[in-house]
């Protein structure tokens, strides 16, 4: 062992030579490294959708979702599928087990959807793009500052001009056009000139049909030339749709315009958007999975200006939301955290070593540590983000722990022998402390593995942060054992043994305590876990929760109107609430958009629903107390609305826990809506009276108001009309679906046959004329029976199995209690027909099924410590004595977590986890150098000999307290985005180092005494 | 009747909805119904006249050409004819023997007077007189009808002038021109305009509500003619399958198109005064029609039936003063109830309901906000 740090002290520049690239890479791997909020908490997910224009929940459940949904369900490591269908769509989300390529899973996906059969005419099953949930990287809305062009002007330049370009941006996968109007080319029939001229409806649209076409008639040879022969029929101007020929009869031909007008028009749509009372057309740029979101982003920014240089003069792009910004914010918030951890590290070892030279190699530890672990999250696809950076800023303290006892013992061994070979004393004093610190190290890792094996979001969230925290540990092993030596060879003098100020000041006021402490040991000990145990039954009456809230500085809402809820109207709404909003806070807030229903493509929000997104001006900060206000004087003010306060981020990873965007829902199963949505009703009165909620809301899954047109087969025979032909008319001349597609240049227009005034109202569609080509005329009502009723909004589907959503608001009262005497009352009072179950939903499961994992790994990770521990001392009482050690951090973590009032969150967790690794660290230190006494001097008298080995151990036990405590100080202070959700953890872990430190230097000496003085 | 499906004492204040929502009382309104349909304007066979010359002749002249305005009296048409001219000539030689045996009359009657003729013979002059008279009396009412003025005739002549016996547009020339006409066949049509007709084409069941009191607007290009009723025609028309009914346009317009389809709309009789409240305030409300009314009275013979236990919310508006519903102060509270409705039909604007009673209050305007209140509540979003 020795002779291998004196072969590296031997060949110090190769040694200071690696170090210096490991630190260039380290440097590369920290600009080059993606950065994100967040890790990807996203889980492997393949969505398919289906367009189905006009079709309803019902049908589509039936003949578009179901095969769907059937044909994937055999798919490998598929782990649930979520489906929705709604008016016009299909949704189908196939989530699968993380660690399969999603290529992969993308490519079985579209080999299943080739089995699967969806009638003629109902759409075709597309797979979603390849994006994350939080794949929104950026939002803009396209402005028009003359006021020149009208929305289907300013749509079409943003599918036809914008779109391209941004879509050939490295990394995007998809832009999604919002609002404006689609434009389409209307042929607007009058049913009674059709009467007239003896035409039928069906007639009209297969002349439609066939006559805008375009061939290839190949070529013919003339004069030893080739000329190219093109049939060119497809539709160029209106007049050519005017000139179609319907039919002719006796030399009198019947064209489109003897029957209809020919006009522009514009597509029915689902969705608008609104920015400041004024309706816009909106951009949505979806980042690709698996690239860097800043990187993207940047990337976008860039071609914006060339965008814009294509677009006419006046017509701007104004970027309303940029993801990475916070994403931005949030890393900043680390990365100072970060460096203000180092810098009071380093002014704490200064203070207590009090010598320049080993201070200074302690510090440089330090970085060269941390850009290892930045090239380590390289290699491994870590992203620098919230959790993984505060994984680092946890171990700043630790790194430096190895480093300081190989530096000290150095320092100490070359002091006491001045004569001997500078070489082989350092080579010496690291060999000595090699295996301590190398199961030090150890230990620390293992700690953090119960991290590593949380599944589910949880896991995904803390797996980087236990990951960065291994990383950073090996990073400081290698400095410790190949740099240090290296450079306390080149760098340490032996000198006098300053002793530091500080150090003499802390030991005038410890040893008295001390002394006072081992006089009375059985009573501090008993004492101490009588506390111990009060505090821990403290704990568990802490709320719980899964994850603070993480503030990105905006403000947002989802608005909910009634179902059914015709856009007209909700456009009307958000532009009233954007209006309110404006001239209410007319300082703080810039802006305010609205996106109502959905984009056209594949999203499952309806009318009745927007998200409103503030824009804040930049100087302002008290965001929560406006929250607050203004939610309270929006439901005041739109009393017929729902209003629910929410974050961009924070709303797309609701949405991914299995579909249910609230913190918890209540998930009502079974097959008829009407009794579940019965049972829902019942839950959200038996819950009513519980403490601590604020309120219920029931999905409202029916209440869609819907006109059902059944034909009447006698009726039909009787006129001579085929159910075809009403399907036909309901489907083209009311729906209006496209016919044919009139292309302009690389722009396709649809082409539809709307019947005229059809949709004016519920009597007009009633008394529609319909022809048959046998020539009877009978209206719609005479051969269809047409009511009104109410029907589903939508039709939400679990593994096959129809599901309602009862969220639930929880205030001023942690989640889980709540949700144990919810789960008891309604048991006890909500009787629930065969076949119909409840399941609990949302964040809280997350933290259910982390607190399980936790339950199972924390035993056994602490008999592989204990293992660790009697490997390194030989002696379980020794190994079992440390470990005591660890209650003692954790009594002032709960402390700091009463104190502090936050919950027990998977956050806090990992801080009881940290202070784990403190406490076993310290009583490591302390119990390996009284043993090390021991041997020396075996007859001096228990007593003495631990207060003298205590008294000698205090400066390391302070310092690697003290740089642990002063690293995660900044988190406590910490104001920027993302310091909330570190918040517990570094209240537990400062409150943790505090009473493990305390508690080490007076109670693990008196409980060493209890274990080994009878001997 | 009344059904309360949802009865919530629905409690907000009116503060920035005052002027969404409208209250009205319900009316009693005839009911009619407006059917808009197609119709064919035609014209019935007996109204196109055809011009016949009387007397067999040589068709001459032509005073008109096919599709001229011609008036009743003018000239149309000049038939040469031979039995004209043996009418005419008897006619004058008729007029010489009535003098004749008139002034022998007037002789034969002195002499009787002076005893010098007996009482037979004059006996036989009166006869000889009247019997010339009455053969020259049907001779010119003959004439008469043929347009020609015995008193005014001199000589005997031939020309037998056809007059337009009615106002109207002269149609098809059917004899050609210097051909030989009788008295037979027409020798052109005269059309006569104010008989235009229209035959809407109506579905078996709107057919059967049709009474002699039903009008219809015929809608031609941009002028609409009224019409009344005249009968529905026995036959359907077999190849459409609709029943077709008869009206005729009241005044008569310049220039239709025979033939021409053409939009009618058809007002079938008021049968019934009904309650009628509008449109705009119907809503559908659990699987149901409703409309909104205010709640009026503490107790409510219905709050049994109070849904989701909502009984906490329920104060009563004080003194609700009936009528005076514009002047909600801002911040005050109403409570509405959604009352299940039949439809029976629907009347432009209006629509016939069955379920409320005439001049009842009901929220005319602004019933999504309503219905969004009340559906928010009994979501059991309440905040506590």
């Amino acid at each position: 062992m020795k002779n291998f740090f004196k072969i590296l002290i031997q060949y110090k520049f190769l040694i200071l030579a690696l170090f210096i690239a490991i630190s260039g890479f380290g440097y590369k791997a920290y600009k080059n490294i993606p950065i994100d909020a967040f890790p990807d908490i996203t889980p492997k997910q393949v969505v398919i959708y289906t367009e189905s224009v006009g079709n309803s929940a019902e049908d589509i459940e039936k003949l578009i979702t179901y095969p769907i949904e059937a044909a994937m369900s055999g798919l490998p490591g598929v782990k649930m599928i979520l489906s929705n269908s709604i008016f016009g769509l299909s949704y189908v989300s196939i989530f699968f087990e993380d660690g399969y390529d999603t290529y992969l899973l993308r490519q079985l996906v579209t080999e299943r959807l080739n089995t699967v059969d969806i009638p003629q005419g109902w759409g075709v099953p597309t797979m979603g793009p390849n994006t994350t949930g939080l794949g929104q990287v950026i939002w803009y809305a396209l402005e028009d500052k003359d006021n020149k062009y009208t929305p289907s002007q300013l749509r079409q330049m943003h599918e036809y001009t914008v779109t391209p370009l941004l879509k050939s941006v490295d990394g995007v996968e998809e832009v999604i056009s919002w609002g404006g109007f689609e434009k389409q080319y209307e042929v607007l029939l009058d049913p009674k000139r059709l009467q007239a001229v003896d035409v039928t409806y069906n007639e009209v649209i297969e002349a439609l049909e066939k006559s805008n076409q375009s061939v290839g008639g190949q070529y013919l040879e003339f004069n030893m030339e080739q000329y190219l022969i093109r049939g060119s029929g497809l539709y160029k101007k209106l007049d050519d749709i005017r000139n179609t020929v319907i039919r002719t009869k006796d030399a009198k031909t019947v064209t489109v315009k003897d029957v209809a007008t020919v006009q522009e028009g514009k597509a029915p749509r689902f969705g608008a958007v609104s920015v400041d009372g004024k309706e816009r057309v909106f951009g949505m740029v979806l980042q690709r999975s698996e690239t860097n979101a800043a990187k993207v982003v940047e990337l976008i920014k860039e071609k914006m200006s060339l965008v814009e240089s294509a677009l006419p003069k006046g017509v701007k792009l104004q970027v309303i939301y940029d993801r990475t910004e916070i994403t931005r914010k949030a890393v900043d918030t680390m990365t100072s955290a970060l460096l203000t951890g180092s810098v009071l590290v380093a002014i704490i070892l200064f203070l207590f070593l009090f010598e320049l030279r080993s201070a200074f190699i302690v510090i440089i530890s330090l970085p060269i540590s941390l850009l290892i672990a930045f090239l380590m999250m390289e290699e491994y696809g870590i992203s620098a983000n919230l959790m993984s950076l505060s994984g680092l800023a946890i171990a700043i303290g630790m790194i430096v722990d190895g480093t300081i006892v190989v530096v000290e013992n150095s320092f100490r061994i070359l002091h006491d022998n001045p004569k001997a070979s500078r070489a082989d004393v350092i080579a010496e004093a690291t060999a000595e402390v090699a295996k301590p610190v190398l199961f030090a190290l150890l230990i620390i890792s293992a700690v953090f593995i119960p991290l590593l094996s949380l599944e589910g979001l949880a896991g995904k969230l803390y797996t980087p942060m236990a990951l960065d925290i291994v990383f950073v540990m090996l990073g400081s092993l290698a400095v410790a054992l190949l740099l240090v030596p290296v450079l306390s060879y080149m760098m340490l003098k032996e000198g006098k043994h300053s002793n530091s100020p500080l150090m003499e000041a802390i030991k005038a006021f410890y040893t008295p305590m001390l002394m006072f402490s081992l006089q009375n040991t059985k009573k501090l000990v008993t004492l101490t876990f009588f506390v111990f145990f009060i505090l821990a039954g403290m704990l568990s009456q802490q709320g719980r929760e899964f994850m603070p809230q993480l503030n990105e500085e905006t403000i947002m809402y989802r608005v909910i109107a009634i179902p059914g809820t015709s856009l007209t109207q909700s456009v009307e709404n958000a532009q009233a609430i954007e209006n309110f909003i404006l001239t209410t806070y007319p300082d703080e807030v810039l802006s305010v958009l609205s996106m109502v229903g959905r984009s056209e493509k594949g999203e499952t929000a309806q009318a009745n629903y927007m998200e409103v997104l503030l824009t804040l001006s930049p100087e302002f900060e008290e965001i929560p107390a406006l929250d607050k206000e203004l939610t309270k004087k929006l439901k005041e003010k739109f009393n017929y609305l729902q209003f629910i306060s929410t974050q961009p981020i924070a709303m797309r990873i609701e949405e991914l826990l299995e579909g249910v965007s609230a913190e918890l829902a209540v998930k009502i199963y079974g097959e008829d809506q009407t009794v579940m949505s019965d049972i829902a009703a019942q839950i959200a009165e038996v819950l009513n009276g519980i403490e601590g909620l604020d309120h219920a809301e029931v999905e409202t899954q029916l209440g869609q108001s819907q006109i059902n047109i059944k034909p009447d087969y006698l009726a039909l025979s009787r006129y001579g009309l085929s159910v075809e032909d009403v399907m036909q008319v309901i489907r083209y001349g009311i729906g209006e679906e496209a016919v044919t597609q009139k292309i302009e240049g690389v722009k396709r227009f649809g082409v539809v046959a709307k019947l005229k005034n059809a949709k004016q109202d519920i009597e007009t569609l009633k008394t529609l004329i319909l022809r048959s080509n046998t020539g009877k005329i009978v209206s719609l009502q005479e051969v269809c029976d047409i009511s009104v009723e109410q029907g589903p909004a939508f039709i939400k589907r679990q593994d096959l199995s129809r599901y309602m959503v009862l969220s639930l608001e929880v205030e001023g009262r942690d989640i889980a209690t709540f949700v144990k005497e919810a789960d008891r009352k309604i048991k006890n009072q909500v009787n629930l027909p065969d076949g119909y179950y409840i399941k609990w939903a949302g964040d809280f499961k997350n933290m259910q099924e982390a607190t399980q994992t936790l339950a199972m790994i924390i035993p056994a990770t602490l008999l592989l410590i204990l293992l660790l521990l009697y490997t390194a001392f030989n002696s379980l009482k020794k190994a079992l004595l440390i470990l005591l050690g660890v209650p003692l951090g954790l009594m002032g973590g709960i402390v700091g977590l009463l104190v502090s009032g936050e919950y027990l969150s998977v956050s806090a967790i990992v801080g009881f986890i940290a202070i784990f690794a403190i406490a076993i660290l310290n009583g490591i230190i302390l119990v390996s150098f009284i043993d090390e006494l021991r041997k020396k001097f075996p007859e001096v008298k228990m007593i003495d000999m631990v207060k003298n080995a205590t008294l000698l151990r205090l400066r390391p036990v302070l310092m690697t307290a003290f740089t642990t405590l002063f690293g995660i100080l900044p988190l406590l202070f910490a104001t920027g985005v993302g310091s909330e959700i570190q918040y517990p953890l570094a209240v537990v872990v400062t409150g943790g180092i505090i009473s493990s430190t305390i508690l080490t230097l007076l109670v693990l000496p008196s409980l060493y005494i209890q274990f080994f003085e009878k001997k | 009747m009344t059904k309360y499906i949802l009865l919530l004492s629905l409690l907000f204040p009116l503060k920035g909805l005052a002027s969404e929502i409208k209250m009205d009382h319900a009316e009693l309104k005839p009911l009619g119904k407006v059917i808009q349909t197609n119709a064919q304007i035609t014209q019935l066979s007996g109204q196109k006249q055809e011009i016949v010359s009387r007397l067999p002749g040589h068709l001459e002249a032509y005073f008109v050409t096919p599709g001229q305005q011609v008036k009743k009296g003018d000239k149309t048409i000049l038939i040469e004819s031979i039995e004209l001219s043996k009418m005419t000539a008897e006619h004058l030689a008729l007029l010489e023997q009535s003098k004749a045996a008139e002034a022998q009359k007037n002789s034969t009657m002195n002499l009787y007077k002076k005893g010098l003729t007996s009482q037979n013979d004059l006996n036989s002059a009166i006869i000889a007189l009247e019997e010339i008279r009455s053969r020259q009396n049907a001779l010119t009412s003959q004439l008469k009808s043929l347009g020609i003025r015995p008193e005014k005739l001199k000589q005997a002549t031939d020309q037998l002038i056809l007059y337009a016996h009615a106002d109207g547009v002269v149609g098809e020339i059917l004899a050609p021109l210097h051909s030989n006409v009788d008295s037979q066949k027409p020798v052109m049509t005269l059309v006569n305009q104010s008989a235009y007709y229209a035959v809407a084409y109506l579905s078996v069941d709107d057919a059967m509500q049709i009474s002699t009191e039903t009008k219809g607007w015929l809608k031609v290009s941009t002028k609409t003619y009224p019409s009344h009723f005249v009968q529905l025609l026995p036959n359907i028309d077999e190849e459409t399958q609709r029943a077709k009914v008869l009206f005729q346009i009241e005044q008569s317009p310049s220039n239709l198109l025979l033939g021409s389809f053409a939009e009618m709309d058809i007002s079938l009789a008021p049968y019934y005064n009904t309650v009628m409240v509008k449109k705009s305030a119907l809503t559908l409300f659990q699987g149901e029609w409703v409309i909104f009314v205010e709640t009026k009275h503490e107790g409510d013979k219905h709050g049994d039936k109070e849904a989701n236990g909502h009984d906490d919310d329920t104060h009563e508006k004080e003194d609700h003063n009936e009528g005076e519903h514009e002047d909600h102060d801002a911040g005050e509270e109403v409570s509405y109830v959604a009352k299940s409705v039949n439809i029976i039909a629907f009347a432009g604007e209006y629509v016939a309901i069955e379920g409320i009673s005439a001049n009842e209050e009901y929220v005319s305007a602004g019933v999504y906000f309503v219905k969004s209140m009340m559906l928010k509540s009994s979501l059991g979003e309440h905040g506590h």
